[in-house]
């Protein structure tokens, strides 16, 4: 007899697995788990031919990890690199193209943005203390967010004239503008981060030296990636463009952390609130379908050398330091009372 | 921000470590809860509240960054504009409490005095686990001139009472600048947004007289 209990839970194992397939391959335990009840089943003497059959299949969908060998290679090759030898002086921000940047910028964030398996998403795991555990490719994609920005607050900053800077600076917009083209919107976001940020905006003299050209484009970039009304203008942007993008992460942490804490597990009759999976399934499933479609940029070692290069990054007071020993503060008599100190 | 006809608008944002509660203060305090309904509206724009103060129609619009709190690089999007801001802290947890010291350092270094701070201790409902110390957390408030209340999102304890302080607080920061004859247009959302637009800076530090 094929219908009945047991051919029903393998149906839902096997939905879950071709559905969901990473909550096995990135649990060993739940795997293990799976393979010792199938292999009951299947010794089972009620169990039929049919459902052995069916028993086969489910252990070859698992045999069958979807994770990219390549993409595998890919990522340790350029976010696990050891060696920290000195970049060629060719690899400097100055002879790299603004295209050139974008587009590594964008492959190597989108790989590591399709790497987040869906389950990191649910029950805020991310804002646990366990986090660590529970959401650790969530966590490098905050990490790698705060390190771009940094990366582009540390070029501008480390050079000394208020023209150089500016050049800098304009650059980096125009890698914001192709970044934008290429619909990762989560560059965008960092390379205005850091133009936003205290050591690199209070630097008046360098922002008078802009083109009017590179401040429209600026303001232009803001707009999109402006926090007003939860990010409207980039949820806008993502909707109406064509994937592959990469969205900022954030704001959908934020719709995640709302439901989660707005509403309750239970309704009123005690019964599980199927209205608040629907909206958490909603959101992850929004998210899985920018992971899975993939930029066609080839890896240029050459340049992710760059951006992986720990050697130019600057801590945040190191960059706020720097900024007030070439811009220093003016000091307004006025305000000025005793006990207040230049930092 | 311009108070035309006696109409008060002010941005605030909600700072503090992922598991103070921010959220559930802030939910409280909007809606008491959401329910599935909202949530669309919700997505759709930050939560804002109407509020009589003697008179003066005030109007907030209240930005919180939960589930964000890991992309540090974003802060000064989100605070750049604001007028206010309110620093929740667990008070179980003395971590979460040093983590507001450095949001206070970070605010104070790119809005000066500008910014009108509320720090909040949450959920007092856990009084007996309680690892931070009150007095010192209310002298530290004090010595950067912030206000200090405590709140419990739980049982709805403090919660209109620490908006409603900070709402006064930025009502009487306006009207003092506002009679000192700044223009408040440096202060306003509109201006600041646009990030090429550069303000003069104020000294930094640790103000003796906070607007708060």
């Amino acid at each position: 007899e094929v219908q009945g209990p047991l051919a029903r839970v393998l149906t839902v194992l096997h939905h879950w697995l071709i559905k969901h397939g990473q909550d096995f391959h990135n649990v060993p335990a739940l795997q293990l788990r799976l393979k010792t009840f199938i292999d009951k089943v299947k010794e089972c003497e009620k169990t039929t031919a049919e459902q052995k059959r069916f028993c086969n299949t489910i252990l070859q969908t698992l045999d069958r990890d979807p994770r990219r060998a390549m993409d595998e290679k890919l990522f340790d090759r350029i976010f696990l690199r050891q060696i920290q030898t000195p970049l060629e002086p060719e690899l400097s921000f100055d002879k790299l193209s603004s295209s050139q940047l974008a587009e590594q910028l964008t492959m190597t964030e989108h790989l590591l943005f399709s790497r987040i398996p869906s389950f990191e998403f649910l029950n805020l795991s991310w804002m646990k203390t366990d986090k660590e555990i529970k959401a650790p490719n969530i966590l490098k994609v905050s990490q790698r967010f705060n390190e771009v920005s940094r990366l582009v607050a540390s070029e501008i900053l480390s050079r000394s004239t208020a023209s150089s800077r500016a050049a800098a600076i304009e650059k980096w917009v125009v890698v914001a503008d192709v970044c934008r083209h290429l619909c990762n919107f989560n560059a965008v976001l960092e390379i205005v981060s850091a133009l936003m940020s205290s050591s690199v905006f209070r630097l008046k003299k360098t922002w008078e030296k802009l083109s009017k050209q590179t401040k429209a484009m600026i303001g232009k970039l803001q707009d999109l990636v402006s926090t007003d009304g939860r990010f409207k203008n980039m949820r806008e942007a993502l909707r109406c463009s064509n994937p592959p993008c990469i969205p900022y992460l954030g704001f959908y942490l934020t719709d995640l952390a709302f439901i989660e804490e707005g509403t309750s597990v239970k309704n009123e009759n005690g019964l599980i609130n199927f209205s608040k999976m629907r909206m958490i399934a909603q959101v992850v499933e929004e998210i899985r379908q920018y992971q899975e479609i993939r930029y066609n940029i080839q890896h240029d070692s050459r340049v992710t050398d760059y951006l992986f290069n720990q050697e130019i990054l600057m801590d945040e007071n190191s960059l706020y330091k720097t900024s007030l020993t070439w811009e220093p503060k003016k000091r307004p008599s006025v305000r000025l009372k005793k006990g207040d100190s230049q930092d | 921000m311009a108070s035309v006809a006696g109409r008060y608008q002010f941005k605030i944002v909600l700072l503090g470590e992922g598991c103070v509660g921010k959220t559930s203060l802030v939910l409280r305090y909007c809606q008491d809860k959401f329910n599935d309904k909202h949530l669309t509206t919700l997505q759709a724009s930050y939560l804002t509240k109407k509020l009589n103060i003697d008179g003066k129609r005030v109007g907030l619009s209240i930005w919180d960054t939960a589930g964000q709190e890991r992309f540090h690089a974003l802060g000064p999007i989100y605070y750049r504009d604001s007028n206010g801001a309110i620093l929740v802290y667990d008070i179980t947890d003395e971590d979460s409490f040093q983590k507001v010291k450095n949001w206070v350092k970070e605010l104070r270094k790119i809005l000066g005095d500008d910014i009108c701070l509320c720090i909040v201790g949450n959920k007092i409902d856990l009084e007996r686990d309680r690892h931070v110390d009150g007095a010192e957390a209310e002298a530290y408030a004090k010595s950067v001139g912030a206000k200090h209340l405590l709140a419990s999102a739980k049982l709805n304890k403090g919660v209109d009472e620490l908006f409603l302080e900070l709402a006064k607080a930025m009502v009487t920061a306006q009207d003092a600048s506002a009679s000192n004859g700044q223009s408040s247009g440096r202060r306003g959302a509109s201006s600041r947004k646009r990030g090429v637009e550069i303000v003069d800076e104020q000294p930094a530090g640790q103000p003796k007289k906070g607007c708060c």
